[in-house]
């Protein structure tokens, strides 16, 4: 039971007694609360495309507890082929490996995706530039964008302030202090972190953390999660931090 | 004088043959009645019928009496009186012996036609057919007695123009006598290359140029509307006189507010220069704005210190101000479809945390800002058009009185939308503040929000013609793409409509014919009620069906036109004329 769970439990014993407002937590139960995110995970073939099965429930359960989202705290395993792809506009993709390509279908799909809407993370869990998972993602990236390639996101990018004011990349290991991306238009619908965040997040059936962070330690994990809950925001809002009436606030924070 | 005259109503030869045959007859009856009368009675009874046959003759003739009077003519003549603010100025600037204390200008030209025994006005009135008119910015006719009563209040002077309009527009007259200071602030400066004047024009001079102290703005030019967050410019010419090394303040305000304050250095006796001043205007509507120098020491004249001017500020763009619980996929959609829209200008609010949520960093490493409830509702509110409410309680973040305010922007124009979602309609509280009125649906506090279900949209009669579902030219086409649009996942249910459903929702478990998106009007505002937190799917869903996104962006971006009253967005009916036919 986290944290959100709790209260609403309290808060219903005290709405039998009639001392809060009966509307005030007309939810549903909790099997069927309005979820307003889903994390998607890419399945794919080849490779391995599931190095940590179980890194998305801490990090919901932390996006739950810090922000106003409702997500879902299991994450959906969904193939670029599967019908359905498009009621998740949030889509994850991790390895560690190599894999194979996509299928020209697949490209088409994921070009269409990322052009009209949707957000993919990618995430290299083994963390060797030009080996493995990062030779494949860029590869392929290719094809779905041709000659649009990754480039390093500023620090003033949008993904970098969307909740958190973030001035460090987080992960297992700091392979890379920056984000990269490819932009479409104003936006940027594909973000690369090679630092693997999902080793970060994930916590074991105990309740234990999977995997040291290094050299950071728990800072730097605390960074994984807040790089993560970053890019779901800015996936949901888009370049919102950048609307004029925010400039202000945030340089007011960020010379402090 | 009367003459007697005949002109014959007869020919003269037959007045000739009826004359002799009356003197046959007169001497036939003279013998006839001297055989039966004596001498004396017989001769004056000749006499009598005598006198009948000259009468008749006499009316033969044709007489005609004219009556001749004769009257003498006098031509036109035209006095044109100078009655501008310069002409009370003093007449002279130091007063010399034989000058009456405080004698202006306007006093001197009423001395010189109403003065001495035998007045001016009195004599020309005599000899000529006298017409006198009054100027400043235009011609105003008088009486010839209306120059004691006349004052010097015209807000400025348009001479030359206006003498030549007397001129053209006066007809045959012996001439113009002007009488004027000689100040002008029309737009002609001399007479040099204009059409010569068909009429002598004589002038009279009153008063001194030099020596006087006065500083004047002399011509303001601003427009009569403007758009809203777009500097507007005005310029006005600044004159002054006599007030040689001396600076003055100019100021310009809008209604009683100071916008900006310039000094103006005045470095010549006769002084002009042009100032520009610009103003961004923020709200809507007539606003009245002035500039003005204050009342310099020694200065005759104040009244041409201070100019008003109105502008009516209109909007170019479409201010659109979304309020949004949390992040969400709606959310995402809404805003893509307003920022790609060039008519849209969108000021966006997203809660991103709850009051029950905690943080696990400092204030300063969030960059989450302050929602500015006063400033927003107590002061912007009234500069949008159209506010959404996306899937947003007020109820963690402010005092339902706040809504009141909304409730007043609707009323008196504004648009609102409600997007449907848990925190919601009935679900986010409005059924007991004051939006309840106001939404085009009826809440009791007991409607909820249902999610993963299977919602289906459906025109309905009002849809199929409505500006805000008109996906589609063609109403057929415009029906199949509304068929064809993915199903939702949540509905909000409410106890009834209030405004006019445009689609209804279908679905396993949903009451027949349950609303999904209600437009209304309360006061002179509009509203709309999209009973879902879904809509993005008809985006999206229909991107990955290979169907068009457009139907979701042209949803939105109409729905926004609506809402704002957009003149192109207007219902309008056309009725058949019964008698009229063809050809």
């Amino acid at each position: 039971m986290n944290r959100r769970q709790f209260i609403r439990l309290i808060s219903q014993g005290l709405l039998g007694a009639g001392l809060v407002p009966r509307l005030a937590f007309a939810g549903q139960p909790n099997e069927k609360r309005p979820l307003q995110f889903v994390f998607a995970q890419i399945k794919y073939r080849g490779g391995d495309w599931n190095p940590h099965p179980l890194s998305v429930t801490p990090l919901m359960e932390e996006l739950m507890a810090r922000t106003s989202v409702e997500p879902a705290t299991v994450r959906h395993d969904i193939m670029l082929t599967d019908r359905d792809l498009f009621n998740y506009p949030f889509l994850y993709l991790t390895g560690k490996y190599e894999f194979e390509p996509f299928s020209q279908e697949e490209v088409e799909t994921l070009r269409r995706f990322l052009s009209y809407g949707g957000f993919l993370l990618i995430d290299d869990a083994l963390g060797q530039q030009g080996y493995g998972f990062d030779k494949a993602v860029r590869r392929e990236m290719q094809r779905v964008f041709p000659g649009n390639e990754f480039k390093r996101l500023p620090s003033g990018h949008a993904a970098l302030r969307s909740y958190y004011l973030l001035r460090r990349i987080g992960g297992v290991r700091i392979v890379s202090p920056n984000l990269e991306g490819i932009n479409v238009g104003n936006s940027t619908p594909v973000v690369y972190c090679q630092n693997d965040l999902g080793g970060a997040w994930e916590r074991d059936q105990l309740g234990k953390w999977t995997n040291a962070c290094t050299p950071g330690g728990e800072g730097q994990r605390k960074d994984a999660f807040h790089l993560g809950i970053n890019l779901i925001l800015y996936a949901m809002t888009e370049n919102y931090k950048e609307d004029l009436i925010h400039v202000p606030f945030i340089r007011k924070r960020l010379t402090r | 004088m009367k003459d007697l005259y005949l002109i014959g109503a007869a020919p003269g030869w037959l007045i000739g043959l009826i004359s002799l045959g009356a003197a046959a007859l007169l001497v036939q009856q003279f013998f006839a009645l001297r055989q039966r009368l004596p001498l004396g009675q017989t001769t004056f009874l000749i006499f009598l019928r005598a006198c009948v046959y000259a009468v008749l003759l006499f009316f033969l003739f044709g007489p005609a009496l004219i009556d001749k009077r004769v009257s003498k003519l006098r031509r036109p003549l035209t006095l044109l009186i100078d009655s501008s603010q310069s002409m009370g100025f003093p007449a002279r600037a130091k007063n010399t012996p034989g000058d009456k204390p405080g004698q202006s200008r306007l006093d001197l030209v009423r001395e010189k036609l109403q003065g001495g025994k035998d007045p001016l006005i009195q004599r020309l009135n005599r000899d000529y057919d006298l017409r006198v008119i009054s100027f400043g910015t235009s011609l105003d006719p008088i009486a010839p007695g209306g120059i004691a009563n006349l004052k010097a209040q015209a807000p400025g002077s348009r001479l030359l123009e206006l003498v030549q309009t007397a001129a053209r527009d006066g007809g045959a007259q012996s001439g113009i006598v002007v009488f004027s200071d000689g100040i002008t602030n029309g737009e002609r400066k001399s007479l040099d290359g204009a059409p010569p004047l068909p009429v002598p024009v004589f002038t009279v001079g009153v008063g001194e140029s030099e020596g006087f102290t006065d500083v004047r703005i002399a011509k303001l030019g601003a427009p009569e509307f403007a758009f809203r967050g777009r500097e507007f410019k005005i310029d006005l010419t600044i004159q002054a006189s006599g007030m040689k090394g001396k600076s003055v303040p100019l100021f310009f305000n809008r209604g009683k507010n100071l916008i900006t304050t310039r000094t103006v250095a005045i470095d010549a006796d006769s002084f002009e220069q042009k100032v520009t001043l610009s103003f961004t205007p923020k709200e809507l509507g007539t606003h009245g704005f002035s500039v003005s120098i204050p009342a310099q020491p020694g200065e005759q004249i104040t009244q041409n210190n201070h100019k008003d001017f109105k502008v009516d500020v209109q909007r170019d763009k479409i201010r659109v101000l979304t309020l949004s619980g949390s992040p969400s996929w709606n959310y995402r959609f809404l805003r893509m479809a307003m920022k790609q829209d060039p008519l849209i200008e969108l000021v966006s609010f997203v809660f991103l945390r709850t009051p029950m949520d905690t943080v696990d960093v400092p204030e300063s490493q969030l960059s989450l800002i302050p929602f500015p409830i006063d400033d927003i509702f107590l002061e912007e509110l009234k500069n949008f058009d159209v506010v959404f409410f996306d899937d947003f309680s007020y109820r963690a973040y402010f005092n339902p009185v706040y809504l009141e305010r909304v409730r007043d922007f609707v009323r008196d124009g504004g648009g609102l939308a409600m997007l449907g979602g848990s925190r919601s309609f009935d679900s986010g509280g409005y059924g007991d503040s004051a939006l309840r009125e106001v939404l085009p649906v009826e809440l009791d506090g007991k409607g909820n929000y249902q999610s993963q279900t299977t919602v289906s949209a459906a025109l309905s009669a009002t849809g199929k013609v409505h500006p805000v579902t008109r996906l589609l030219p063609e109403p057929k086409s415009n029906e199949e793409a509304w068929s064809k649009l993915p199903a939702l996942t949540g509905l909000n249910q409410v106890r009834g409509v209030r405004g006019e459903t445009l689609i209804t929702a279908g679905g396993d478990g949903l009451p027949t014919a349950a609303p999904l998106l209600v437009v209304g009007r309360f006061g002179k505002g509009r509203t709309l009620a999209l009973l879902s937190d879904d809509a993005w799917r008809w985006n999206f869903i229909a991107v990955g069906n290979r169907e068009t996104p457009q139907n979701h962006l042209k949803l939105v971006r109409q729905a926004v036109r609506w809402l704002a009253q957009e003149p192109s967005f207007e219902q309008v009916q056309l009725h058949p004329i019964a008698s009229a036919q063809p050809g």
